[in-house]
């Protein structure tokens, strides 16, 4: 069976994207905008550029805040933007993360700390709650040395505890420029040689964010939490 | 007598994976520095002992300089790690790259054939 693989952090736009995402084989990505950004221009645009190709073109929002702003944020945006990505690193904001039901997904919780920033507790909760946890690449690219060692073991570590706890991961490559994108195979070889099995390695970048992508759709189109249209 | 041992019988010999990679760049990248960059890379991921291990070799015979494409060997294990070193590449002699793979083979000559428009000088 041939997997359509899903980026789904990708943090730069511009002509030649979409072009060298389809070369990649990928099926479909998630450029993302910053909490920050004004919204409705950013659909704007993303309409635009849905309208050129056959790319599945996700929207989302990476919300860089402070733990208390973070689940506010969450729920306006909930209903205009697909996808509601956390900026982790810190554990208050990645259990904050984890527990909610409003986030889809936690972006490195692992980011600039000694440790891999979830732990039994967060990946517990991300399950219940159907948080996945993302593995990023670009955070592999650019270490060098000792700290590339310390991020594969951080990624290791995460990749474990999921296993354990049964809670989804991701991995995304988080590009800020074209070279940076990757294929879903390679973002997949990532996951496996941190530990997953083969199967779940190829899921969690083809199965997983498909399906998260057409459950939040379903939402969207809803008037109200759980009300459907009749046609 | 001949120096030469005898060649082992396919049952007693290690089975192996032909990994076919291609080079985006805007740039061309020569045989030389592509070379250096693939052994860095993937000693600087799984070291010395793990290269030795993965039976790594460069086959330097099946690469296209037309067309960025080159070609890995290492045991059927291994795949996705080869594939993980060649994914870290970013930079090549300053210039920037990104490496994708196309497709595993079991031998060279499928991965002639199945990538023969490719492959083909």
């Amino acid at each position: 069976m041939e997997h359509r693989f899903y980026d789904l952090n990708v943090a730069f736009y511009n002509e030649h994207l979409l072009e060298r995402a389809e070369y990649l084989g990928l099926s479909g990505i998630c450029i993302v905008a910053r909490s920050t950004d004004n919204i409705d221009e950013y659909l704007e645009k993303i309409k635009k550029i849905r309208e050129g190709t056959k790319m599945d073109v996700v929207t989302g929002v990476l919300i860089e805040e402070k733990p208390n702003k973070i689940l506010g944020l969450a729920k306006t945006l909930r209903r205009k933007v697909e996808l509601i990505l956390v900026s982790g690193g810190d554990y208050e904001t990645n259990r904050m993360a984890c527990s909610s039901d409003y986030v889809d997904i936690l972006c490195h919780p692992e980011k600039g700390r000694k440790d891999p920033g979830v732990d039994h507790i967060c990946c517990r909760e991300a399950k219940e709650h159907n948080t996945i946890i993302e593995l990023n690449f670009r955070e592999l690219i650019s270490a060098i040395g000792m700290e590339r060692i310390r991020e594969l073991n951080k990624m290791k570590e995460i990749v474990r505890l999921c296993n354990k706890t049964k809670a989804k991961f991701i991995v995304n490559s988080g590009a800020k420029n074209i070279f940076e994108l990757r294929s879903g195979r390679e973002l997949s070889s990532l996951s496996f040689c941190s530990g997953a099995s083969m199967q779940d390695a190829l899921i969690a970048n083809s199965e997983i964010p498909e399906k998260l992508i057409s459950i939040n759709r379903e939402k969207l189109k809803q008037p109200i939490k759980g009300v459907e249209y009749e046609r | 007598m001949k120096d030469k041992i005898k060649t082992l019988p396919s049952s007693y010999r290690e089975k192996k994976r032909y990994v076919v990679f291609e080079i985006i760049s805007d740039q061309k990248i020569e045989f030389e520095e592509l070379i250096k960059s693939v052994f860095n890379y993937t000693i600087n991921l799984i070291g010395i002992l793990g290269v030795a291990k993965t039976n790594f070799r460069f086959m330097s015979d099946l690469y296209n300089e037309k067309k960025q494409i080159f070609v890995l060997r290492c045991l059927p294990k291994d795949v996705e790690l080869i594939r993980l070193s060649m994914a870290l590449i970013t930079e090549i002699n300053e210039k920037n790259v990104c490496i994708r793979s196309l497709g595993v083979t079991g031998t060279i000559k499928s991965a002639r054939r199945k990538y023969l428009d490719i492959l083909k000088t």
